[in-house]
């Protein structure tokens, strides 16, 4: 890290002493601290840290340049500083936002403060922070939590980044498809050449909490609960009954989840009558939840017993008898076999809803949305990231899923290989299945952090006869198993921190956002109070949110009640006042998330696009 | 073991502490966002200051501070910190600032976190050898008999972990073990190598993408060095696509070999570190759990490293616990606070990390009036369930008690507001809904709370029967008779409301609430607005006379001695949590709580124990909640 730190005095282009104006070491930039930088940085003249940043610096720990990375995920933190290869802290914050909005800012303020107090330790006014972002993230989520780095902890400047680029270079590579497995949902989006391809971005809820509810379901319809023994002389031992909803806590729910559940290499055989899970669903009678009570998968024993009656007997899974926190009411609940093995079937299985299609699905979708040159940079270069992808044998599970969808939406490439190089158009359109122009890709799939990849195909398989372009093609062709791109064996969840300790590392940038820009958005307002709502924002762009986030951005009155109070008493004039006041203050924060950049409507700095730029 | 707490832990423990607790408690209003100083809003009434956004903005007074400059209450949010000793806790050693980064903020010396239970390692001697046994007496006694020898290992004396069985790991030094684990942390091991790979990898790319975007710059239909380089990832890009490499030509071969090339130090597919397990080798280890215990063994997923202690770490690791290494224990600090702001420090510690004293300290409970609340002992009225919770549809009666830290009187004015916050879509809060609070007339004018003395000043009886005379503005003159005197605390014996107790700077109040049959279940909280008239006195330091002015008020304060210096005013909002009340299913299946729904049904209104209503009924029943929001207007909705 020193030969990016700018401290070395005898550097011929430092300015001498701290009292050189602003104007010389803008001239000057930060210098370069190694010649092999010298060219690059000389590009970067105006765009280095203010020089009052620069000037104003105080004893620091780290280099000036060394900035803090913060992947806030919706249940995971993860925190530290760029160029290191480890994250300093990993922490657990839930329910602070949801896919809807804020749901408690002021967790969020108490979560950054702790992560700056507590676990980076050092002075948040002193290093730029660059800030991971899924590309889905609300933009009310992204206002507060700029609002809390900004006003709250007065970070100098903020750079958001989006994390399924940076996952993709923490890979070694620029152009890939990027599946981020998280707890909320599962993102798909494809990225040529440092440029994510936000409007080919599709997602699906099929994520960790969805799995988390399906584990919870199936625990409680199949499992046994075990009540603790009874500490009365001579009672007998209690007997087994199922499983009480309260025992099961959430956060016993993600321990279990994480520490004894795996993917099976592959689908269950078919049983003897049914083909598949949607058949076995059909063929059950209709019961359908109690009317009371409202549709979760807990109540839906229709589908309960189906699993079950899928899975369980073909499973050679031992059972276990996993304890509770002592701290509830004890005891241990016994979680059959099949369930360990089978709970994540959720992420593959097809059920047909089309709001929330199994991940190979989704992928393929996504590459179906690509555009057709795309495609195969695409899906040579598939890079599984996220939490939930740490379950043993999730990634080889997905490309096999992948795999079946694709050879089984062309039939003609299942039955024999020779036939695969038929071109895909001459079967008839109406006979083909949704994934069926994608089928001649199969052969190119190719999972990066693939931790059991398969072995290589024959030779024969190789020659994509037909195709255009004859010598070339094959030169360019799939690559033997050894030359195929491989990636690190990062953890899943880490990915996107360590794309980011990167990018801070080479200095890379992402669109910054400056400290005196967001304090001047938020400093001007309307002209008059009188116009409380709707704000709208300074850039002629639309509006950045459409949904209002519950808490403080939004004035907390209706627009049309300071109207209707007469200010007749001094008390109430001062709250009209100090109501008004508000609304000044929300709309200002409305304006300051104008300022933050908006990947999906393409407000990103420079037009648009995140573009690897070198600092 | 003396570990000081976190201060960030220590501070949302306590208001997760006082969201369980049952006994009553007073918390103290600081916003989150503080509005920014304006001397225009601070001149007028302070209602500005009841801008409420969260629940949690309510502190318990211990862990709140008061910037003077700003004339306001601090909390820990709304401070900026500044280290100003690192140091750590289980040794107590002061890392120096230019070793913490190098040794990531960890103690570098012998102190280790369990890696199963996270209490701390000692490091244990291995036994002398037992032919030891057969020695005679003399050297079985001597000090060398009792120290072991080595080699030595780490070993948890509660979960009884230790490093020799666990992982094979022991030391020929007691001392100094944290080197070689710091060692280890500095080059990051497999994720570290693979870390700096990259880098250099991606470092190659930029700079092959640098000069290729100059060359082809004529190419390139934008101008600026940014584009200029996406230009010239783009043409990379689009050469794979077509087969060409027309543009970039050397250097765009440069920059596929740098990065398409890239062969990573440890992909993926092959094991590294230490247990590392193939993808497989981990399928069939989770699957065979439980293989070898029979059916339905009672196991605890104790054999599996904890998801907690896995994602720690960036790189895969091994999914068995006994791979778990022990932690170096992550250095505290000692933080120089202030007000965020006006820069003004509020607490500055003493340095040394042994030192529990501080140079400066501006906490809350110097400057503002304390409030405590308990049930009162009373007879007459509702008992708490077993569980210590109200029951819905009581009256019960409290005391507060109102201390006062200044060393001049204080006079106290408490209004019942209420807060309520009906747009919040995830979390819906209305705070003194359902309670009829009843805090008698005294409340709503100034209640006169003395000043706080030290100890060997305070006086004996003669005093307290004044400043309860004071208290209740009965004054006059000083010529009170005895027997008036002992008429009036007559009167009071028995009643629930308004003063009951002036002694020393403490003033006890009573108040009586009614509790609604709607919040069965929920808990019981009001807001309180206090507003607190003190004499500014430039003699008396604390509160600031260089305050942006509160409002001044002329000096026709009820009761106070006045003077020729100015009072002033400092207006806070308080939530006064009474505890939970009891849900329905329990309070249902309680006979005396149907004797008491059944007397509701057929009183006046005004229900309770066992006692006679009437008076109770008739204090100050005027003084309802919705009385409160229509007649003055202090109810605001958030």
């Amino acid at each position: 890290m020193s030969g990016y730190t700018s401290l070395q005095p005898s550097t011929p282009l430092r300015p001498s002493s701290s009292s050189t104006s602003a104007a010389a070491s803008r001239s000057a930039g930060p210098p370069p601290a190694t010649p092999a930088h010298q060219s690059t940085s000389l590009l970067l003249r105006g765009s280095g840290p203010s020089p009052a940043y620069t000037t104003t610096r105080r004893h620091s720990l780290y280099g000036t340049e060394t900035r803090v990375v913060l992947d806030l995920g919706s249940r995971i933190w993860k925190v530290g500083f760029s160029g290191e290869s480890e994250p300093r802290a990993v922490l657990v914050k839930e329910g602070l936002w949801d896919l809807s909005g804020v749901r408690d800012e002021v967790g969020i303020v108490d979560g950054l403060r702790e992560v700056y107090i507590g676990h980076l330790q050092t002075d948040p006014k002193q290093r730029k922070v660059i800030l991971l972002e899924n590309p889905l993230l609300p933009t009310p989520v992204k206002s507060a939590i700029a609002r809390a780095l900004f006003q709250n902890l007065h970070v100098p400047s903020l750079s958001f980044a989006p994390s399924p680029l940076l996952s993709l270079l923490a890979a070694g590579r620029t152009t890939g498809l990027v599946i981020d497995v998280g707890h909320l949902e599962t993102t798909v989006l494809g990225i040529a050449s440092t440029r994510p391809l936000f409007p080919l971005l599709l997602n699906t809820p099929l994520a960790g909490q969805a799995l988390t509810t399906r584990l919870r379901a199936l625990i409680i319809a199949h499992g046994t609960y075990l009540p603790p023994p009874s500490l009365n002389v001579g009672a007998s031992a209690p007997l087994p009954t199922r499983v009480p909803r309260d025992v099961l806590t959430p956060s016993w729910l993600e321990e279990a989840k994480g520490r004894v559940l795996f993917v099976e290499p592959s689908d269950a055989p078919p049983l003897p009558s049914e083909s598949s899970l949607s058949d076995l669903l059909s063929d059950l009678p209709e019961e359908g939840p109690p009317p009371d009570l409202p549709y979760t998968e807990e109540t839906d024993q229709q589908l309960l017993t189906a699993l079950a009656s899928r899975y369980a007997p073909n499973s050679a899974t031992p059972a276990l008898a996993i304890r509770l926190p002592a701290s509830g009411r004890g005891g241990h609940v016994i979680l059959p076999g099949w369930i360990r093995e089978r709970a994540a079937e959720l992420f593959f299985a097809s059920t047909g809803d089309v709001d929330a299609p199994s991940i190979p699905e989704t992928v393929l979708h996504a590459l179906a949305k690509m555009p057709m040159d795309l495609r195969r940079p695409m899906v040579d270069n598939l890079l599984v990231v996220g939490g939930t992808v740490d379950l043993p044998g999730f990634v080889p599970r997905l490309r096999t899923e992948i795999l079946r969808l694709l050879s089984s939406s062309s039939p003609t490439t299942s039955s024999s290989p020779s036939s695969a190089a038929a071109p895909p158009s001459s079967t008839p359109p109406y006979q083909r299945s949704k994934f069926a122009r994608l089928a001649p890709l199969a052969k190119w799939l190719n999972v990066l952090n693939d931790s059991d990849p398969p072995a290589p195909a024959p030779d024969g398989e190789e020659d994509a006869g037909g195709l255009p372009g004859g010598k070339k093609r094959r030169r360019l062709g799939r690559p033997e198993r050894d030359e195929r791109a491989r990636a690190p064996g990062w953890a899943g969840g880490m990915w996107a921190w360590v794309g980011g300790s990167l990018t801070g590392a080479l200095k890379t940038t992402a669109a910054e956002v400056l400290r005196e820009r967001y304090e001047e958005a938020l400093l001007s307002s309307p002209p008059s109070f009188s116009v409380p709502a709707p704000p709208a924002p300074l850039s002629s762009a639309p509006p950045p949110s459409s949904a209002p986030a519950p808490s403080s951005p939004t004035p907390d009155h209706p627009p049309q009640e300071p109207m209707d109070v007469n200010p007749a008493s001094a008390e109430e004039a001062d709250k009209l006042r100090s109501q008004r006041e508000e609304e000044r203050e929300a709309w200002g924060c409305v304006a300051a998330a104008a300022v933050l950049p908006d990947w999906t409507r393409g407000k990103g700095a420079e037009g648009g696009g995140w573009v690897v730029a070198v600092r | 073991m003396l570990l000081h707490p976190d201060p960030m832990s220590s501070i949302s423990s306590s208001i997760h502490a006082h969201d369980a607790r049952r006994a009553p408690t007073v918390l103290f209003h600081s916003p989150v966002y503080p509005p920014a100083p304006n001397p225009a809003a601070a001149s007028s009434l302070p209602s500005f200051r009841l801008r409420v956004t969260s629940p949690k903005e309510f502190h318990p007074i211990s862990a709140l501070y008061f910037c003077e400059e700003c004339d306001a209450i601090r909390c820990a949010r709304t401070v900026t910190c500044e280290v100003s000793c690192y140091y750590c806790p289980n040794c107590l050693f002061e890392v120096p600032g230019a070793s913490v980064r190098a040794q990531r903020n960890r103690c570098a010396r012998n102190c280790f976190l369990c890696p199963c239970c996270t209490n701390t390692l000692l490091v244990h001697p291995t036994d002398p050898p037992s032919s030891l046994a057969n020695l005679p007496l003399p050297s079985l006694t001597a000090p060398q008999a009792s120290q072991g020898e080595p080699p030595y290992y780490l070993s948890c004396p509660v979960c009884r972990w230790d490093s020799r069985s666990a992982l094979g790991l022991d030391f020929e030094k007691p001392t100094g073990l944290g080197a070689a684990f710091t060692k280890r942390d500095e080059d990051g091991g497999v994720a570290g190598a693979q870390f700096e790979q990259l880098k250099d990898a991606l470092e190659g790319f930029l700079k092959a993408g640098t000069p290729a975007a100059s060359g082809a710059a004529a190419a390139a239909p934008h101008g600026s060095r940014v584009t200029q380089a996406a230009y010239a990832a783009l043409s990379r890009g689009s050469a794979i696509g077509h087969g060409a490499s027309a543009l970039g030509g050397r250097h765009a071969a440069q920059a596929k070999e740098d990065l398409e090339g890239f062969r990573p130090l440890h992909p993926s597919h092959a094991p590294a570190g230490p247990g590392a397990m193939s993808d497989k080798e981990r399928v069939e280890w989770v699957r065979n759990l439980g293989a070898g215990e029979g059916e339905g063994a009672l196991l605890d997923f104790e054999s599996v490293a904890s998801v907690g202690s896995r994602m720690q770490n960036s790189w895969v690791g091994s999914l068995r616990a006994r791979d778990l290494q022990p932690t170096r224990i992550p250095l505290r600090t000692k933080l120089t606070k202030r007000c965020s702001t006006c820069r003004h420090i509020l607490i500055k510690p003493d340095p040394k990390a042994q030192s529990t004293k501080f140079k400066i300290k501006l906490t809350a409970s110097m400057y503002l009036p304390s409030l405590t609340v308990s049930p009162s002992p009373h007879p007459a009225f509702a008992r708490l369930t077993p569980a210590g919770e109200l029951r819905a549809g009581r009256t019960y009666a409290f005391e507060l008690a109102l201390a006062n830290p200044l060393y001049d009187p204080i006079g106290v004015k408490l209004e019942v507001v209420r807060v309520a916050r009906a747009d919040g879509e995830a979390e819906d809060w209305d705070w003194g809904r359902g309670l009829e609070v009843r805090m008698g007339k005294g409340a709503r004018e100034k209640v006169q709370v003395g000043a706080f003395a030290e100890v060997w000043d305070l006086e004996e009886d003669e005093e307290d029967e004044y400043l309860l005379d004071l208290a209740e503005g009965a004054v006059e003159g000083g010529s009170t008779a005895a027997a008036a005197r002992r008429k009036r605390r007559a009167a009071r014996e028995g009643s629930t409301v308004g003063v009951l107790e002036a002694k020393g700077n403490v003033t006890r109040l009573g108040f009586e609430v009614d509790v609604g049959r709607e919040l069965a279940g929920q808990e019981a909280a009001f807001p309180l607005l206090v507003t607190y008239t003190y004499r500014e006195d430039t003699a008396s330091a604390p509160p600031s006379p260089t305050a942006p002015a509160p409002t001044s008020k002329p000096s026709a304060a009820a009761g106070a001695d006045e003077s020729d210096d100015t009072l002033k005013e400092f207006a806070f909002l308080t939530l006064v949590q009474l505890g939970a009340v009891a849900g329905r299913e329990q309070s249902g299946g309680d006979t005396g709580s149907q004797r008491g729904s059944m007397r509701i049904a057929s009183g006046s209104g005004a229900p309770g124990g066992p006692g006679a209503p009437g008076d109770r009924s008739s204090v100050d029943s005027s003084v309802g909640r919705a009385a409160l929001r229509k007649e003055r207007g202090v109810s605001v909705m958030f």
